[in-house]
């Protein structure tokens, strides 16, 4: 009869052994292959959520300083275009008062100048700095040039142009624009033409509802200074071009304004982009404020917690005019950080914020995998926007 | 008496036999994860490397929408940095080696076209070196004309250096070379983008 013996205790044990090992083995390959997964899924994480961001930022950039149809870009260096001046109720709000005409819509900032981080909230992340950002978005109302094909204007019925009247007032006296969804407790709008970009603050809704019976209620009306430059009292008054030229109306027709029926009313935007550190009460991350319609600025919203570092950086083109000529023109092209574009020592940067051609965006994220406490993951994204 | 029942249970070698057949299975699932592995790694590669190469893209726009070039057609489809003396794209590279230093320094001094095309390239391919922060052994790049678009290895940028159109191409050599298996994935380790001209 065959001997039917198990294993020895000795086999056993080697058996054992081995199998261990093995066992061994195929566990931590396989938690390094896990580790790796969940180390390469924190990194594409972080990197989605920089994309995310940056697309967010470049969106801004590539709309700062574009008013309807007028850009500040290449544009703002030339004097005569860069008018702002217009007679409103009331400019009380600082992010509103902050607009620039002498800029492209974009600035930075080394610190809170424009104090746009409300109490309570972190400081600003170490070595971040903060991107504003201004444009005008949609159109809200066109201009209705109120023409009656020669028939009287008179007081019931005013004309932007008064053809037929032979008073030597006759000419630019009104604007209107027909109401589509003003809101009239808004108080950032942009009236924009072809060449000019003017601040529209409204304290009241009274703008919107004049007594004209031409007039639905809602529709903006705004008083042209007469020739002697005074505005009309009660309304919005704005000054164009052959006011503030001196030129007044005259009686052949043609004392109007180029620009006028280029008018637009748009909405206007101001964004804040900072990053913060962390406090008991808010994550770290990238925070954002945009300009309400109310004229205030709304709370910080956290727009990325894996953001901890924003900086920009400009190429700024010293030409004085686009000639082909001036290629290789000697001295034409600076590299401005933030910090030399408001150090007045800085003869290449100093405020040259209108003469910006492109704008770099640096985006840093860092963390770490939860696998690998030691793995600690650093992403930074560098991207440009280049108007064009 | 009863007819003894044969009991004996496998043998050593049926035994290794077995444990052979299923831990082969478990090293070919295991290769697998690997290889997996190593496709995600390169995505991600070829993805952070894609947005290098967009960010130069956008770089070049920037400099070429300042410049009025020529009007006659053959400057058209030049890039910036195009020299009115030299006839020739200043962003056309000859070295597919690391940054060489820029003729100037822009960020301390101003520059005219070439040089800031130099610096430009300079500060993209030490940013390509030193910040991508990807799981790579080693990175070259280079911008050059191709009018086929060749595909490029470590050792050759591959550029024909006709036509008027730039090519940015990265290669890239992956840590894990050695996993990821030649046939599989080798051919997979470059971006190129090509830089459409105005």
């Amino acid at each position: 009869m065959k001997k039917n013996s198990g294993f020895n205790l000795i086999e056993l044990m080697i058996a054992l052994t081995i199998a261990a090992g093995v066992l061994a083995l195929i566990t931590s390959s396989f938690s390094q292959l896990y580790n790796t997964f969940i180390f390469n899924n924190k990194v594409l994480n972080i990197n989605q959520d920089l994309r995310l961001t940056m697309q967010l930022l470049k969106n801004d950039v590539n709309n700062a300083g574009i008013f309807g149809s007028f850009s500040f870009h290449n544009e703002s260096a030339a004097s005569s275009y860069a008018v702002s001046s217009v007679t409103t109720p009331s400019c009380t709000n600082s992010a509103w008062c902050n607009f620039e005409s002498n800029g492209v819509g974009v600035k930075s900032f080394t610190s809170d100048v424009d104090s746009i981080i409300p109490s309570g909230y972190p400081a600003l992340a170490s070595n971040s700095e903060i991107l504003r950002i201004q444009y005008g978005g949609n159109k809200v109302a066109y201009l209705d040039p109120r023409d009656r094909n020669g028939s009287g204007c008179n007081t019931s019925y005013r004309c932007t142009i008064d053809k037929c009247s032979t008073s030597p007032l006759r000419s630019l006296n009104w604007a209107y624009f027909i109401n589509s969804g003003i809101e009239s407790n808004a108080s950032s709008y942009m009236l924009t033409s072809a060449n000019r970009a003017y601040l529209l603050k409204f304290a009241n809704s009274s703008v919107f509802t004049t007594g004209d019976a031409n007039l639905l209620v809602g529709d903006l009306l705004l008083n042209f200074p007469t020739s002697s430059g005074c505005p009309i009292a009660g309304g919005v008054s704005l000054k164009i071009e052959s006011s503030i030229a001196g030129t007044a109306p005259t009686y052949n027709y043609t004392a109007y304004d180029p620009d006028m029926f280029s008018l637009q009313l748009v909405n206007f935007y101001t964004r804040y982009y900072f990053v913060l550190a962390s406090n008991a009460n808010y994550a770290a991350g990238l925070y954002v404020r945009t300009l309400q319609s109310s004229g205030s600025l709304s709370a910080p919203m956290l727009v990325s917690s894996n953001v901890n570092k924003l900086t920009l950086s400009y190429i700024v083109d010293n030409a004085t005019s686009l000639n082909k000529t001036l290629n290789d023109q000697a001295g034409r092209f600076a590299y401005c950080s933030s910090a030399n574009m408001s150090s007045s020592g800085n003869t290449r940067c100093y405020n040259q914020w209108n003469k910006i051609i492109a704008v770099n965006l640096n985006l840093v994220g860092s963390g770490s995998s939860s696998s690998m406490s030691n793995d600690q993951i650093f992403e930074s994204m560098t991207e440009t926007v280049g108007w064009r | 008496m009863l007819k003894s029942f044969k009991s004996a249970g496998f043998s050593l070698i049926e035994v290794m036999t077995s444990v052979a057949i299923v831990s082969s299975l478990g090293m070919a699932i295991y290769k697998l994860q690997l290889v997996s592995l190593a496709t995600s790694q390169q995505t991600i590669t070829k993805q952070l490397m894609l947005q290098y190469a967009d960010n130069l893209v956008n770089q070049m726009y920037a400099h070429e929408n300042s410049i009025v070039t020529a009007g006659d057609n053959t400057s058209l489809g030049l890039m910036p940095g195009y020299s009115s003396t030299a006839s020739n794209s200043a962003y056309v590279e000859t070295s597919y080696l690391s940054a060489t230093s820029p003729t100037a320094d822009c960020s301390t001094t101003t520059c005219n076209d070439s040089q800031l095309a130099s610096y430009v390239l300079n500060t993209w391919k030490t940013n390509l070196t030193t910040k991508s922060n990807v799981p790579i052994a080693n990175i070259k790049a280079i911008v050059c004309k191709d009018s086929v678009l060749g595909v490029p290895s470590m050792s050759n940028p591959n550029c024909n250096g006709s036509g008027t159109q730039l090519v940015i191409k990265i290669v890239w050599q992956p840590h894990n070379y050695d996993v990821e298996s030649g046939v599989l994935l080798s051919n997979n380790n470059y971006v190129m983008l090509r830089v459409p001209g105005r």
